[in-house]
């Protein structure tokens, strides 16, 4: 809707001060679908000069552009191959080379690293990141939690189309920690005192989890324990992964 | 200007894909067996055949000619054409290009006149080659023969259209089925109204 594929039932949408789909604005987004697919009959150098051009990019831009963007995605062995030659991952990585060739300010990767091998992921996660740094804004669509655990800076969960939570990820100290505590001589006053700082603990089989609202508790935790006479031998704060949120949020798995 | 690279890309695919030059090629064959079919009907004439007979003869099988050629031309269009808009969207090949900064019309009309381009140039190649072949072996050529290119033209283009307009709505198989079928009916249709 907001790259103007598909038209609002109602209500308005602006895209960079713009209405959603206005042409404009789309001079200024980079896309890459989910199921990145183009016509297979082009190399890869002829079609990110056609995507340049599209994009609006001069061809004589385009001239020194184009070879540097196809080094940017590591396919520069492959710049005069058939797209119907490519396997996903390469189809992918020239997906991510077309959304950027005209240095957009707003990227919508949907799926970028799915079909990747780990040093593609690796090579994405870099590109973004070089994106970001040169003050472009990249929306990430994905279920791959980890990969938007490492890249971004802002998460948003939406379902069924309606926004049910979102987290900034880099206030990691703001968030609730999770800690898990392998002790022994713990007397049950001293599992209830930990209440003072967080839920309420679970002791079982020598180990005790519990939460704190703040990393800034665990010191103060630690010395109350050592000072109750407890032996401990492992005290491990575990942040809460987004899968884990997720899976909390969005409840059991509806087939969705 | 996006709707002339869509256009160049359009007419690309058809010369990359091999439709052109195979349509092409089919084309030389056609021409070949109506230049041996007319080289038979010549060498059947007697002495004793009269001259109108044989100008009625050779005037029919020019016609024959074109007719084909004008339902090769047809035929051409919708089955090059009928996967352009309806297997784009399937396949979801469009969205890359859709979200391009260009109006939809831009991105219909560039690959109509693609595909126009290649028409012309089908048209242009079969109807002259008819012609020309006949001109050759007999010394006998149509009456207004640019009206006639221009009205074959005029006919692939309206297939053209239709084609995409349907393209836009249904399946590629749905729609080669519905545009086949209205090239049918207009076929018949138009020997009634004769």
């Amino acid at each position: 809707m907001l790259l103007g594929l598909v038209k609002p039932s109602s209500g308005d949408a602006f895209v960079l001060g713009a209405p959603a789909g206005d042409i404009g604005a789309r001079r200024k987004i980079g896309f890459l679908p989910e199921d990145f697919r183009f016509y297979e009959w082009l190399s890869a150098s002829e079609l990110l000069h056609l995507h340049g051009r599209l994009a609006g990019v001069p061809s004589h831009e385009l001239r020194a552009r184009v070879p540097a963007m196809i080094e940017l995605v590591g396919l520069t062995a492959h710049r005069d191959k058939r797209l119907e030659d490519f396997s996903k991952g390469m189809l992918q990585r020239i997906g991510l080379a077309q959304a950027l060739i005209h240095e957009p300010e707003l990227i919508f990767l949907d799926g970028p690293t799915s079909g990747l091998d780990p040093m593609g992921r690796c090579l994405v996660r870099d590109i973004i990141r070089v994106q970001r740094d040169r003050g472009a804004t990249v929306f990430l669509n994905s279920h791959l939690l980890s990969e938007i655990e490492i890249t971004c800076d802002q998460v948003v969960f939406i379902r069924e189309g309606e926004v049910v939570a979102s987290r900034d990820l880099r206030s990691v100290h703001e968030e609730e920690v999770r800690v898990v505590v392998r002790a022994r001589n713990l007397s049950e006053e001293t599992i209830a005192g930990i209440a003072a700082w967080g839920t309420s603990p679970i002791f079982k089989d020598d180990q005790l989890t519990f939460s704190t609202s703040s990393r800034e508790t665990l010191p103060e935790i630690l010395r109350y324990l050592v000072a109750a006479g407890a032996d401990v031998y492992e005290f491990t704060p575990q942040r809460r992964s987004l899968e884990e949120l997720f899976v909390s949020m969005m409840g059991q798995d509806r087939g969705l | 200007m996006s709707t002339w690279i869509m256009a160049g890309i359009t007419f690309r695919e058809a010369a990359r894909k091999k439709i052109l030059w195979t349509a092409l090629i089919a084309g030389l064959g056609f021409l070949i067996v109506f230049g041996l079919g007319l080289h038979y009907q010549i060498v059947d004439f007697t002495s004793t055949t009269p001259a109108f007979l044989r100008y009625q003869i050779l005037s029919g099988m020019l016609m024959i000619g074109l007719y084909t050629v004008d339902l090769l031309a047809v035929v051409m269009t919708i089955l090059t054409s009928v996967d352009t808009i309806a297997g784009e969207i399937s396949s979801g090949t469009i969205q890359a290009i859709a979200t391009k900064p260009m109006h939809r019309w831009q991105v219909l009309l560039g690959k109509w006149l693609g595909f126009a381009g290649m028409l012309a140039l089908y048209v242009a190649i079969m109807f002259g080659g008819t012609i020309a072949v006949v001109y050759w072996m007999v010394g006998m050529t149509p009456q207004n023969p640019g009206r006639g290119a221009l009205l074959m033209f005029l006919e692939c283009l309206i297939a053209l259209s239709v084609t995409f307009l349907f393209g836009t709505w249904f399946s590629t198989l749905t729609n080669g089925v519905i545009v086949l079928g209205l090239q049918g009916l207009a076929f018949m249709g138009g020997g009634w109204s004769r």
